[in-house]
């Protein structure tokens, strides 16, 4: 029995009398690859947010391995969980391998300097995301799909248990899209992190994630494997779109097309 | 690792040159001293034979008139460096300033109010101008924090600050207009000068900037994961709105001390960061030593500049420093962008 990485007790949250969240409840297995799709405002970004402590939520909702977040410090969540933003900021100046180190923060005291295995660690996150040939470049030089690799890398330096990652494919071509998942699925696989990753493709949610939960309203609308989530009744339900689910020729998983 | 050796070897050769600077610009002024008796000055209190052939004269220029403006331009320069360096990081934004939440004009406000009401207060040996300087540029920075939502986000700071800045420099004006008389005293203040420098001032100021600065510069870890944004900061295990307030306060503590004991000058704050930004990159744990000495160094240049370009009459340092940085910070602008193209 693999251990639980996040259980999300009965949370509801939102502003201004409006709930964006509504009585969510999930759990998500440790090692896994999980998926979070739906449509735009179904809530997503929020959840994740949530999660990482970015917006505060009340005691006993999020448990993260058997902790409430409410009572780990930032420095405590940032050693099990790191993230990596929908449009991470130019951050002028920095270069990539800069970047990356800020990855050690969580395990460093104020006025310590990156030890020796800091720099280990650092270098290993860049060599596993292939950018370690950029290291010395300008971070706001370098392409989009090298930033994304540079944003995981440093998310890669926290030595995290989970990752989450919010659209990390978003304004990439498809070769990077392929590339940056493929990654992070095979950090997930050898690494053993437990991989939560909002995405917008369903047939990139079929071939890449072990679990999916498919969000509307702020709800879950529904869960499980990929070919329990993703049918055409569902798709027809949430998104009003006929869809067909065909098989795809080279892996042989499931393969969505629409009627346009 | 080399890179660090490099900073370090150019952080002691711009120790040296302010150390270097301090002693050459001693022998300047109205009276000319030779930097051998600048030199027995300083040392007659350690060895008093060196003192003893010396005019008297040279002793009282040195020491009560010379040494206190100098070492008092130097720690206002590195105060105000330091400052603004972290204004910019906290605001993540090339254009901040150490007045961006409104400590100048606060400031001025304040001192313009005190010497209306002819406000005859002293604390520490302190005066009414720099007291009531320190706490409205204080008092200012306050209320903007609170009216901004307690910080809430960096532009609603940003914005709170404009809008009390012009406020209170609205109502600034609206005293000078009504009491004429302490115009010229008003305006002459606010253009900053260190012609009123004393061992008093450098006694109090210089704790306060220089301990803060030590401070911040302790946490400049987090000032580098600040500029990469809230969300991305807190991700990275930084406490980002208590840390946040914690630059602001230390920062707006030194440039009111700055303020009150020199004067509103501008442009120090602003060019000297981004300068050193430019020549060695956003790191803080860089750029703030790197800044700090620069800043003292360069308004030391200009106060030197301010005191003997118009001899025996005095310019306003703040004249000195845009007019003299306004362009070489252009210069560097203009530069930048070639090598970027």
């Amino acid at each position: 029995m693999k251990k639980e990485a996040v259980r999300i007790h009965n949370l509801t949250w939102g502003y201004n009398g409006r709930n964006i969240l509504d009585s969510i409840t999930l759990t998500i297995t440790g090692g896994s690859f999980t998926g979070i799709i739906g449509p735009n405002g179904a809530g997503k970004t929020t959840l994740i947010k949530l999660l990482l402590k970015l917006l505060s939520s009340e005691k006993e909702k999020i448990i993260i391995q058997s902790e409430d977040i409410v009572s780990l410090s930032r420095k405590e969540l940032a050693r099990k969980m790191s993230y990596v933003p929908q449009t991470p900021g130019v951050d002028l100046g920095f270069t990539v391998e800069q970047i990356v180190a800020m990855g050690r923060n969580p395990y460093l005291k104020y006025f310590e300097q990156e030890s020796a295995s800091d720099r280990a660690v650092i270098r290993q996150a860049m060599e596993e995301t292939q950018i370690f040939h950029l290291k010395d470049n300008d971070i706001s030089r370098v392409s989009g799909g090298e930033l994304q690799r540079v944003i995981i890398a440093r998310a890669l330096a926290q030595e995290p248990d989970i990752l989450a990652l919010d659209e990390p494919t978003s304004h990439l071509d498809i070769n990077h899209q392929i590339r940056i998942l493929s990654l992070i699925r095979s950090l997930s696989t050898r690494k053993k992190i437990t991989v939560i990753a909002i995405l917008h493709d369903f047939n990139h949610a079929i071939e890449y994630c072990d679990n999916l939960f498919l969000m509307n309203n702020g709800r879950i609308e529904a869960y499980g494997n990929p070919e329990k989530v993703i049918t055409p009744e569902i798709i027809k339900k949430i998104y009003n779109l006929n869809v067909k689910m065909e098989k795809n020729p080279f892996t042989g998983k499931p393969y969505m097309v629409m009627s346009i | 690792m080399s890179l660090s050796r490099h900073r370090k070897i150019i952080f002691a050769l711009l120790l040296i040159s302010l150390s270097g600077i301090m002693l050459i610009v001693s022998t300047v002024g109205s009276v000319s001293i030779p930097v051998s008796d600048v030199f027995k000055v300083l040392i007659s209190p350690i060895i008093p034979s060196q003192g003893e052939s010396l005019k008297n004269s040279f002793k009282i220029i040195i020491l009560l008139v010379r040494l206190p403006r100098i070492i008092l331009s130097v720690i206002t320069g590195m105060g105000l460096a330091v400052s603004g360096a972290v204004f910019q990081g906290i605001f993540r934004n090339p254009m901040a300033n150490p007045y961006i939440l409104g400590v100048s004009s606060g400031a001025a406000f304040g001192v313009a109010l005190g010497m209306t009401l002819q406000l005859q207060i002293s604390f520490l040996g302190l005066g009414a101008v720099p007291l009531s300087a320190f706490f409205g540029g204080m008092l200012t920075a306050l209320v903007v924090y609170f009216i901004s939502g307690n910080g809430r986000s960096i532009f609603s700071l940003l914005l709170s600050g404009i809008a009390m800045g012009f406020f209170l420099s609205a109502l600034m004006s609206l005293i000078m207009y009504l009491n004429r008389d302490q115009l010229e005293n008003i305006v002459y203040w606010s253009m900053g000068s260190f012609n009123a420098a004393s061992w008093i001032k450098i006694l109090i100021s210089g704790p306060v900037i220089l301990l803060g600065s030590a401070v911040i510069m302790i946490f400049s870890k987090d000032l580098n994961i600040l500029i990469l944004g809230d969300d991305t900061a807190m991700s990275l295990g930084v406490a980002v709105r208590a840390k946040r307030l914690f630059f602001l306060i230390i920062s707006t503590i030194i440039t009111a001390s700055a303020v009150s004991a020199s004067g509103v000058i501008g442009f120090v704050g602003l060019i000297i960061p981004h300068t050193l930004r430019i020549l060695t990159g956003p790191d803080h744990r860089t750029l703030l030593p790197l800044s700090m000495i620069s800043g003292g160094i360069f308004l030391l240049l200009s106060d030197t500049i301010a005191r003997t370009l118009l001899s025996p009459t005095e310019v306003p340092v703040g004249i000195i420093t845009s007019l003299f940085g306004a362009p070489f910070f252009i210069y560097l602008l203009h530069k930048r962008r070639k090598a970027l193209v």
